[in-house]
């Protein structure tokens, strides 16, 4: 990983219209934006079409990046995931249209694609206090988060991954997130 | 819908950071972010509590004609992402009318929002043609609404068949979008509007068609400026900007 100084050296010469130093950027950090483009969009064509927005935001919106937004890379990830998120709500609708003939909901219904998001999440590094505060949550809301996350998942498409009612999920989901907070510290 | 709860603030904040906030709620949530340094702060917060996962995500390398297709963007010195181009540039407008006439003539409305962005970055990264054209599906329903007094315009096509609408909006219409919304109507055959939902602020926006809408014979789409959020009553509360006919593609 690019060292934090580093990037935001880059970042601040891309603000200023450096060509350079945007593709040096670039180089440094998009192999991280598009791991999580693929992971969350599960298509390479939408993510090389979100990695292609996100590099021309931040193109643009480089000068709005200051480190009390977190090192660098966190900030590029967090437009990423952003970004992904929209185009996923825009591509993957809601299915709450019975006569809208494509069934989206196969498409993850049985996820062979590989690790649980759980041993995701472990296996990254300087994860720390979040993942101690994640272990200490009952098993339903630290899934229902972690697959929020990293699949980007809606409600409804928990409660079908889940096989729980929507109400459920959302109490799950929201458990989660205060008991995190609380644990976290704040 | 006032946020006066601040622990509701701080779920909503926490649930948009997730990406559980959805619809109309995210909409309405991202307005109101911009007069609420408050729920911004929350937002910055939760970005910051869950930045640690990002490590859960595995680098992969993007092949080199994604840096090809944005450094060409850049060069051409287009600054955002299609169909929003900064203060009126020009080769905007003319990209966008390039694509209009193609959509005319190609009858192939898909196909045109492809051409969007063919014309714009002539080259590699084109797949969304191959995705999404539907192949024996009747055309769908076009209008180009222009509002006077102003640059901004909207492409609307509604494909009843598959319950889609999609709008693709260029220019800014003057208004403040943390205390107005533009909501799209279709006039039915009986006069009486039918709300479509809400303009997206920028560039473009798939929405579903209302649950048992049915199109008229000659449907007329509005669009009016009504409260964030959309209209209270089910009918256009504000002012009217544009009226323009819908039409089959052909």
């Amino acid at each position: 990983m690019a060292d934090a100084a580093a990037l935001a050296q880059l970042l601040s010469a891309t603000a200023a219209g450096d060509q350079a130093a945007f593709r040096r950027l670039y180089e440094a950090s998009s192999a991280h934006l598009f791991g999580l483009l693929l992971r969350i969009l599960q298509r390479r064509d939408w993510a090389e079409e979100a990695l292609q927005d996100c590099y021309l935001k931040i193109w643009q919106k480089a000068d709005t990046y200051s480190p009390d937004k977190g090192a660098p890379l966190t900030w590029l990830m967090t437009v990423a995931r952003y970004r992904a998120l929209d185009l996923l709500r825009m591509r993957r609708p809601e299915v709450e249209l019975p006569e809208e003939g494509e069934d989206h909901a196969s498409a993850f219904a049985d996820d062979s694609s590989g690790a649980d998001p759980e041993a995701r999440a472990v296996e990254g590094e300087g994860i720390g206090r979040l993942q101690h505060c994640l272990e200490g949550l009952p098993d339903e809301q630290r899934r229902s988060v972690l697959l929020a996350y990293y699949e980007g998942y809606t409600h409804q498409e928990l409660a079908r991954r889940m096989e729980a009612p929507l109400g459920t999920i959302k109490s799950w989901v929201r458990r989660g997130l205060q008991r995190l907070r609380e644990c976290l510290g704040e | 819908m006032k946020y006066v709860n601040a622990r509701l603030g701080q779920m909503l904040a926490a649930e948009y950071v997730l990406g559980t906030l959805t619809g109309r709620a995210r909409r309405r949530f991202v307005r109101l972010l911009q007069s609420r340094a408050d729920l911004r702060a929350e937002v910055s917060d939760w970005e910051r509590r869950l930045a640690a996962l990002h490590a859960g995500f595995k680098p992969v390398a993007p092949r080199e004609i994604v840096w090809a297709a944005i450094q060409r963007e850049i060069e051409s010195g287009a600054r955002v992402v299609p169909l929003r181009p900064t203060g009126g540039a020009p080769d905007g407008r003319l990209r966008f009318w390039q694509a209009w006439s193609a959509l005319a003539t190609a009858a192939s409305v898909v196909l045109a929002f492809g051409l969007y962005r063919e014309v714009h970055a002539p080259a590699p990264p084109v797949q969304i043609v191959r995705v999404e054209v539907p192949v024996p599906q009747p055309m769908p329903y076009v209008a180009l609404l222009q509002p006077g007094g102003s640059k901004a315009q909207w492409l609307v096509t509604l494909s009843p068949e598959r319950r889609r609408i999609r709008v693709s909006g260029m220019g800014d219409y003057p208004m403040d979008a943390a205390r107005e919304s533009l909501e799209l109507w279709v006039i039915g055959a009986d006069g009486k509007p039918v709300s479509l939902g809400l303009l997206p602020a920028k560039g473009e926006a798939d929405m579903p068609m209302p649950r048992g809408m049915s199109m008229p014979a000659q449907p007329a789409l509005a669009v009016s400026r009504e409260p964030p959020g959309g209209s209270p009553t089910g009918q256009p509360t504000g002012p009217v900007i544009v009226v323009g006919p819908a039409q089959r593609a052909s």
